[in-house]
């Protein structure tokens, strides 16, 4: 760059041409610098350190520039921390002041300050100067400032505020061999260039750490909630055997006055006992309720199966649930199948909880009339349980979140505000997941029907 | 222990069926429980021997030689899965298809054991005494 025209006088065409391809050259050596360090920029954004070692080495290497050194800022100490030294000279190197230079930290001046860094950054752009000396902020002495001076053979220094969406990231300092007066247009315009593209490599590497540490407390975070999830379930696992046991003895005794274990009855006694027996079934089935769903958040809910008489398990369901279509005067009929099904690979605990939910439902939302429930073949693979009421119906704009998890729709929760809204749901997800398909049409004011489709063998 | 001698217990059943030669060992530390079944098992002709811990069931089960066990899980002194494992290195001929668990408990790790060692699981609240009852007859091969 310090390159003159020759000496011999040329024409002037000659001169100008000769400067044009210098400025090429110049503008040629520029880009390909700033094409490097793009490609830094772009390609390792893990490390602050690293990205500003190797700009700083690139930089020194690839122009004439005597010395780059970056340093980063640390807000909270309100100082520039040095992350990068180019080392290029081998006078200096391992010396004394080398060392002193690449440790040196800058304590951030008051704005009034004279100190050039002060300058720049108050002005926000690149301030020039001739000794290192002269910037009072950087914590070296007098003596060892001269020898980096002297031993580097640096003539001029600039001070460049390395900024990046208008927040200052830190600054750049570069030593050039030539005294203030010799150095070219083209050598600024790089070192403009330059600290425009080093300020987005420091951003990147800050956003990329931002990014990993935000990432990493999402991660802690997610662990504790599966972890609150886990002690959730272990809480209503043991809550649930504490409540299933007196609920046996209750249901069982009843169960025991009910078949007449302790005596032949009076039909109001019975009929009583069917009442109470029917409620401590339903609390031994939402109980049932409350662990699948419980499950399913902690992750741990499985589908069992074995061969099903789902003959057997329909009509239990219906004949324990008799005494309360009973109580509301509502007939409930079972249609069992013709011819008789073979065995149905199921998960029978899961299965009887949904048919029960069916039949369940259908008697709470039905006022008068009657209840249908069918089994059938369906196809050659496959059985179908529908359950048919005249009840309330659901209403079209429920329909679609019918069986979303603690979704009730308006009509129901007049009839009936205690429902948990977890019945349907649940029987979705136990029913797909046996690979079944879920059965429902109904329209509002004129009954429902709820059922399913079930793989006789499985998968 | 409670034998179906007890004279608390027999009071309860109305008509007992005539003694059917089968005999089980109940394992089942809530008494309320076990008298529930003890009533059901012997009115329908069972002799049926009641244990309050894992560690008795063990003892009486090695002595009596019952045609089916009835264990429950969380136990006093020895689990159910701890009595089968004793039996087992004890050298007790059995076989696993004569252990039913009836327990209440909502861990799905035990459904797990059972089903890996071969046994019965019932859930108690999930079935009537008569539930439990058709089950060991089916099992047993005993006319209800």
């Amino acid at each position: 760059m310090t390159q003159r025209p020759p000496s011999v006088a040329p024409n002037s065409v000659a001169i100008e041409m000769y400067r044009k391809n210098l400025e090429l050259t110049e503008r040629n050596k520029m880009l390909s610098l700033l094409r490097k360090i793009d490609e830094i920029v772009l390609g390792a954004v893990a490390d602050t350190h690293e990205v500003a070692e190797k700009i700083a080495q690139t930089t020194a290497i690839d122009t004439n520039f005597g010395v780059v050194a970056i340093y980063q800022l640390d807000k909270r100490k309100n100082e520039l921390l040095p992350v990068a030294v180019s080392n290029k000279s081998d006078k200096l190197s391992g010396s004394e002041s080398d060392q002193a230079f690449h440790q040196a930290i800058m304590r951030i001046p008051g704005g009034s300050s004279k100190d050039p860094l002060a300058r720049a950054l108050k002005q926000k752009f690149i301030v020039q100067i001739e000794n290192l000396t002269e910037i009072k902020s950087l914590r070296i002495s007098g003596r060892m400032a001269a020898e980096i001076q002297a031993g580097l053979e640096i003539k001029t220094w600039f001070v460049c505020p390395l900024n990046a969406r208008d927040q200052l990231l830190g600054v750049m300092l570069v030593g050039l061999h030539e005294p203030a007066r010799e150095v070219s247009t083209s050598q600024k315009m790089l070192l403009e260039r330059l600290i425009g593209a080093v300020g987005i490599a420091i951003d990147n590497t800050l956003l990329y750490r931002g990014l990993q540490e935000a990432t990493r407390r999402l991660r802690t975070a997610n662990r504790h909630l599966k972890e609150l999830d886990e002690a959730k379930d272990e809480f209503i696992s043991m809550a649930s055997h504490q409540l299933r046991t007196p609920l046996t003895s209750i249901k069982g005794y009843i169960s025991m006055l009910a078949e007449g274990d302790a005596g032949k009855l009076q039909p109001q006694q019975k009929e009583f006992l069917d009442y109470a027996y029917g409620g401590s079934q339903r609390m031994v089935n939402l109980i049932n309720d409350l662990l699948n769903v419980s499950r399913m958040q902690a992750g741990k809910f499985m589908i069992e199966k074995s061969a099903v008489d789902i003959t057997a398990v329909v009509k239990n369901e219906v004949d324990q649930l008799q005494s309360h279509a009973r109580a509301k005067n509502l007939q409930l009929n079972f249609i069992a199948p013709k011819p008789k099904l073979p065995l149905v690979k199921l998960d029978e605990g899961k299965t009887r909880q949904v048919i029960m939910n069916f039949i369940d439902n259908a008697i709470y939302y039905t006022q008068s009339g009657s209840i249908t429930v069918t089994l059938q073949l369906d196809g050659r693979d496959f059985v179908k349980l529908e359950v048919t009421d005249t009840g309330i119906g659901v209403p079209m704009d429920s329909q679609r979140h019918l069986f979303g998890k603690f979704f009730r729709a308006e009509n129901a929760k007049t009839m009936r505000p205690d429902g948990t809204g977890l019945g349907l749901y649940l029987a979705k997800r136990v029913i797909e997941d046996q690979g079944g398909t879920i059965i429902f049409r109904s329209i509002e004011g004129n009954g429902s029907t709820f059922g399913f489709r079930l793989p006789i063998k499985s998968r | 222990m409670t034998r179906i001698t007890d004279p608390q217990a027999s009071a309860t059943s109305p008509s007992p069926e005539p003694h059917n030669g089968k005999r089980i060992v109940l394992a089942e530390d809530d008494p309320f429980i076990s008298r529930m079944y003890l009533t059901k098992l012997s009115g329908a002709g069972y002799e049926v021997i009641v244990t309050n811990n894992g560690r008795d069931a063990l003892e009486q089960i090695k002595e009596l030689h019952p045609d089916l066990m009835m264990l429950d899980i969380n136990m006093p002194e020895l689990t159910a899965f701890d009595v089968v494992r004793a039996l087992q290195s004890d050298g007790y001929e059995f076989s696993n298809s004569h252990v039913v668990i009836l327990t209440n408990s909502a861990d799905p790790r035990d459904r797990q054991t059972a089903s890996s060692m071969g046994l019965d699981y019932l859930v108690k609240a999930e079935m009537t005494p008569r539930g439990v009852l058709e089950h060991i007859s089916q099992k047993l091969g005993v006319k209800g």
